[in-house]
């Protein structure tokens, strides 16, 4: 929000310069963002006379200009090419000069244009940033002397203070809202009487405020509120036999410079009024309402063609201006058509009303309203300084328009009691306990004084006052400390430290934290074999979920996505791996092969037994554990790799995933890790995934007998989604995704110390025979049940071909033997195969070789 | 010519005495230099061959190649003896040895670590939470009741009418404080969503870092003290901090806190927002107001790394173009 410094300081005489002021009402809480300055004076502009204007030879639309100036006191001439229409030899004009630093980016230079010389710049209101759009350029009153100073015609030099207000703060929100902030920085006190833009109309014009005690009430209209909780208060008043007309000056200059649009008289005034006081106000053309006007909700099929022109259909929840034959303006937030002021309009009916700021937000919200007096509204507004805003603006209008007020305004309040007055109490003590420090009473009662609370009141060590009407976001005892604290300025409160211990996060679920280590340490063990982390959205593509075959129903879907064709939340975290391929691929970048990534998956509410969230009382306190989920995902792939003389990287290849998996597990379940690898899954992240990986390529990661994640091959058809085609189509990715909810399930306690032997081991080749689906891995999980004295199996051949019959293939496992309390003979070892092959023929068909 | 073949002679005897003495590759180089090179006795004497009487110049050039050979075997002898000695091969040893990588851990992960722990060393205890929250959470239980005006800016994404993507970690204060009545400390990180478009410095999501500290006695002088220590551990040391009045429901009185960086039109940068918890958040949870006291305090951790590492665009991180990642 803009506010003029000048505008301020028609309030209160200020020594601060503007950023100062800045400075300090940001340290009060008032943020200022950007200090603006308008209409700066700039330097080489200066007035000149045109003596001569002729045509350019060269280019139809220019002029050619002969200019008379000073310079430095004396008098030159200088040659001027100039575009505009209206320029006429005679007139005075306002000259760039050469140098002239016009605007920042805009230098004004001497130049050639079309083969004549121009020295300078013939300036429009527009492009001296007076104007937001000038006709032609800005011809002075033909008396002006040369050496008059350009900045005495352009106006007052001014900053504007761009404002970020919180949106407790709504009372900060216009001129004279930020000057009482301003009066408590100052210690100053301020009124409106007199002061501001009514100073400027009684000053020069003779505008006089109406009494309106001695005038008679009126009695052509009629006003009914529906419900005092839509509508705090609404005030009418009636302005007769006024021209609508343009603005002066002043007027449309000042509202320009706050980027508002000059329209006429009459809007003006109540676009002047918003600025200066933070009130909406509206202006209805008397002659067109009725004689009842309700303030009340829209009935069904009810609709209403707005002062912009466009017609909405009204609901039941919105608020309404209506008389009796039918809805004449949407309640604070726009007027309708058929009742608004036109140039013909005569009389005036003034709305003054303040309405219920969450009636506003939400018809605003429906209807797509974005208006200036809705966004107040959407705050709240004073009801009580209302009464004085009639005046000021009935009072405004009238002069303006030449009319008259003949009767004072109709005034519905029902909720003056509310408002009429709010006493707060303040204990010292919790004051003391929440800042840290103690204030003195005296201290309290002098910047409770600067804050304008009123009436305060000792008892013991509490303190008792009155809060302003226009200060509706106290509320509370502790909202005084706050007030306390920004008056003593925030940067003033002595700085301490706190003592924690230990004790402070014991009773947190440690089940919680330990998962929160354990995810932590697998996110290590991957970063240590050489897997990147990434980090990815989301949200995927609903386009990617259907060539998966993914119904969108498998999905949680936020029910106001900001895209459409990206609104469902991952049920894997495959897409943004898929992504980061994409990118990196395209990019040619080399070196990334293995990214891994922890992060949350979800359910759609809907795959739940009951739908019992959407059912919630006003206050749920279980968790959400049941549709968010915690996952691993790696993946290895046949990325760009960095060139070298001597090193091939080895090929991307399932036992490059497996064997990461495998050391994983290892390194945190321990040796004894427990996980096995199958063909076919189907978990649900197998479900998830069955359409990403090339047909049969799914493998199913089992630990302790449960599915816990599943490892495949990205299939073509998945990567030419991405249009991973052209670039990728012959490499293979390798993804894996693991459950690190089921995994963290269990943490494993401290190891223990396993012996190990002392004696030499004995090592033993064992080449067997077997069918060529025969599972290997059975037999490496069975074997060091069936030997106490196997300390270590490898399988170091697999062999298929020649010698071999077909179907079969052979494999060598070399077993090493160690016992633990002597040295192994060879003819133990060799009577410890024998028993193995006997005790392994008993389940498994193999002959040896 | 006898003579210079005479000091050849003696070269090469000096060099047979030498040469066990030689155990660095570069001065072999160099020791060949002398010896073999094109300013050697042996090249002059090579060069001058031509100048000789055709009844001399075979004998002589015989026996200066026989010189020849047997100063090259010696060089070519000791090259390999210094390289089996050292099993390392001297043309090797310049050249990038074999492309190690260690994992990345994401950027904006280890300035989230960065954080965790150092308000872990203080006694803060790292808590999870939850990406999807239930409306009490995320805004009743945290002073936002149905109609409150943050709620619009928030603009949260709804899963249903009573679930949200969690707009803000704060929720965490309350489900630490339902596990933990005071005295607790409390840092909870996580990620958080906006309906924001994507751009430069908006995202729809982006991740947060919650703290809270209640116990007896905590006020907002301690809230000073934590937070100016935090913003001098990572921005600075005698950096200045300054404090200002800030909006937030839950937390009265609030504040926004900036460290002074020239960067910026008017000097600061806002680094967190933090405040002290508001006595109707503590009643929420039934804690006694007039007791317990505590702060809390947020920041977005995409703006911590963004403004530590100098990244200009918040895309950069969801991106993972591996020329970012491995930066950091």
């Amino acid at each position: 929000m803009l506010i003029s410094y000048n505008w301020i300081k028609e309030y209160l005489p200020l020594d601060l310069s503007p950023q100062k002021l800045a400075e300090e009402l940001t340290l009060m809480g008032l943020e200022v963002t950007e200090v603006i300055p308008v209409c700066p004076p700039i330097s080489g502009l200066c007035v000149g006379e045109v003596i001569e204007k002729w045509k350019h030879p060269n280019a139809d639309r220019l002029n050619l200009t002969r200019i008379r100036h000073l310079d430095k006191g004396r008098e030159v001439v200088v040659q001027v090419v100039c575009g505009a229409d209206n320029i006429a030899a005679g007139q005075k004009i306002l000259l760039a000069t050469v140098g002239t630093q016009l605007s920042p980016g805009f230098l004004i230079k001497k130049a050639k244009i079309r083969g004549e010389e121009s020295c300078g710049m013939v300036c429009s209101k527009e492009e001296l940033g007076q104007e937001e759009k000038s006709e032609g350029i800005w011809v002075l009153p033909s008396d002006t002397p040369l050496h008059t100073d350009p900045q005495t015609l352009r106006g007052e030099s001014d900053y504007l203070l761009d404002f970020d207000i919180t949106s407790n703060r709504w009372d900060c929100m216009s001129v004279f809202g930020m000057v009482r902030e301003v009066s408590v920085l100052l210690d100053k006190t301020c009124t409106h009487e007199g002061r501001g833009s009514f100073a400027r109309w009684e000053g020069r014009s003779g505008m006089i405020l109406p009494n309106f005690n001695q005038l008679p009430a009126q009695s052509r209209v009629r006003i009914e509120i529906e419900d005092p909780a839509d509508c705090y208060r609404y005030q009418g008043l009636d302005i007769t036999g006024i021209k609508v007309s343009d603005s002066p000056e002043w007027l449309s200059g000042r509202l320009f410079r706050h980027g508002i649009r000059s329209i006429d008289n009459v809007v003006d005034v109540t676009n002047l009024i918003l600025r200066e006081y933070g009130q909406p106000i509206h202006a209805f053309d008397a002659d067109k309402i009725g004689k009842v006007v309700t303030i009340r909700l829209a009935r069904e099929g009810e609709t209403l063609i707005l002062l912009d022109g466009k017609k909405i259909h009204l609901t039941p929840e919105d608020l309404l201006i209506a008389d009796e034959n039918g809805p004449i303006a949407l309640a604070g937030v726009m007027g309708g058509k058929e009742s608004g002021v036109t140039s013909e309009t005569e009389h005036v009916f003034l709305e003054v009303a303040v309405f219920d700021s969450k009636r506003i937000r939400q018809t605003m919200q429906r209807h797509q309203l974005n208006t200036d007096a809705g966004r107040y509204f959407q705050h709240k507004v004073d009801p009580v300084f209302s009464a004085e805003v009639i005046r000021i603006a009935g009072a405004a209008i009238a002069h303006l328009g030449k009319g008259n007020i003949l009767t004072r305004p109709l005034d519905v309040f029902p909720t003056q009691e509310r408002f009429a007055s709010k006493a707060i109490t303040l204990s010292l003590d919790l004051l003391e306990k929440t800042l840290g420090f103690l204030l003195t009473k005296n201290e309290i009662d002098d910047f409770f004084s600067r804050l304008g609370f009123t009436f305060p009141c000792w008892e013991g060590e509490s303190i008792t006052v009155n809060i302003p009407s226009y200060r509706q976001d106290l509320e509370q005892e502790w909202d005084l400390i706050e007030e306390v604290a920004r008056v003593y300025g925030y940067n003033n409160i002595p700085i301490t430290y706190p003592r924690i211990t230990n004790g402070f996060g014991a009773l947190i679920k440690s089940v919680d934290r330990k998962r929160d280590e354990g995810q932590q340490r697998f996110r290590a063990l991957c970063l240590s074999l050489g897997f990147h982390e990434i980090l990815t959205y989301p949200f995927i593509e609903n386009n990617f979920a259907s060539r998966l075959g993914l119904e969108e129903e498998k999905f949680l879907k936020p029910m106001n996505p900001v895209w459409s064709d990206v609104s469902l939340l991952r049920n894997s975290l495959l897409f943004g791996f898929l992504k980061t391929i994409q990118l990196n691929s395209e990019r040619k970048v080399t070196g990334l092969s293995r990214v891994f990534e922890i992060n949350k998956v979800f359910t759609p509410l809907a795959q739940l037994e009951k739908p019992v969230l959407l059912s919630l009382g006003d206050h749920d306190r279980r968790d959400s554990s049941a549709y968010e989920h915690n996952r691993l995902g790696l993946a290895v792939w046949e990325g760009e790799t960095i060139p070298h003389w001597k090193y091939s990287p080895r090929e991307v290849d399932y036992a490059e995933i497996s064997g990461a998996i495998a050391e994983i597990f290892r390194q945190f379940f321990g040796e004894d890790e427990g996980v096995y690898f199958y063909s076919g899954a189907n978990s649900d992240i197998a479900e998830n995934l069955r359409n990403t990986f090339t047909p049969n390529s799914m493998v199913r990661v089992v630990w302790h007998d449960h599915e816990i994640g599943v490892i495949g091959m990205v299939a073509d058809s998945v990567k030419d989604y991405f249009g991973l085609e052209s670039i990728l189509v012959k490499k293979k990715i390798l993804y894996a995704e693991l459950d690190m909810d089921s995994l963290l399930s269990e943490i494993p306690g401290e190891r223990s110390f396993h012996p190990f032997p002392i004696y030499p081991a004995v090592k033993r080749d064992l080449a067997m025979v077997m069918n060529r689906e025969a599972s290997i891995q059975d037999i490496l999980k069975e074997l060091p049940r069936l030997s106490s004295l196997l300390t270590q199996v490898n399988v170091t051949d697999i062999y298929e071909g020649e010698n071999i019959p077909s179907g079969k293939k052979s494999v060598v496992f070399n077993l090493e033997f160690t016992a633990p309390d002597k040295t192994l003979k060879r003819t133990d070892a060799d009577q410890e195969v024998l028993r193995l092959v006997d005790q392994l023929q008993k389940k498994y068909t193999f002959t040896l070789r | 010519m006898k003579k210079i073949i005479k000091e050849i002679g003696e070269q090469l005897e000096e060099l047979k005495r030498e040469i066990s003495s030689i155990d660095d590759p570069r001065a072999l180089v160099e020791k060949k230099t002398i010896y073999l090179g094109k300013k050697s006795k042996l090249s002059f004497a090579l060069k001058q061959l031509g100048n000789l009487a055709i009844e001399i110049r075979s004998e002589a050039g015989k026996e200066i190649n026989e010189f020849k050979r047997a100063f090259e075997d010696i060089f070519a002898h000791h090259e390999e003896k210094l390289k089996t000695d050292s099993g390392i091969d001297p043309g090797e040893v310049g050249l990038p040895g074999y492309p190690y990588q260690v994992g990345k851990a994401h950027p904006l992960y280890r300035v989230r670590d960065r954080v965790l722990q150092y308000f872990n060393r203080l006694g803060f205890i790292t808590v999870n939470g939850f990406e999807m929250e239930s409306d009490y959470y995320n805004f009743q239980a945290l002073n936002m009741p149905a109609d409150h005006p943050a709620r619009d800016s928030q603009d949260s994404f709804y899963l249903s009418p009573t679930w949200v993507l969690r707009t803000q970690t704060s929720p965490m204060q309350i489900r630490a404080l339902e596990q933990q009545p005071p005295p607790l400390a409390m840092i909870s990180p996580g990620k958080v969503f906006r309906r924001d478009t994507i751009d430069a410095t908006h995202s729809y999501c982006f991740h947060q870092i919650e703290g809270i500290l209640v116990d007896e006695g905590v006020g907002f002088s301690d809230l000073r003290g934590v937070l100016i220590e935090f913003c001098r551990e990572f921005f600075g040391s005698g950096l200045k901090v300054r404090f200002r009045p800030d909006y937030f429901p839950f937390t009265e009185p609030s504040c926004e806190i900036s460290i002074e960086y020239p960067g910026k039109k008017d000097g600061w940068l806002e680094i967190l927002g933090a405040g002290m918890v508001n006595p109707a958040v503590l009643q929420n949870v039934g804690i006694d107001y007039r007791r317990y006291t505590g702060f809390a305090f947020g920041m977005g951790v995409e703006r911590i790394a963004m403004l530590l590492h100098g990244i200009n665009d918040i895309r950069l991180f969801f991106e993972n173009d591996y020329r970012f990642l491995k930066q950091f």
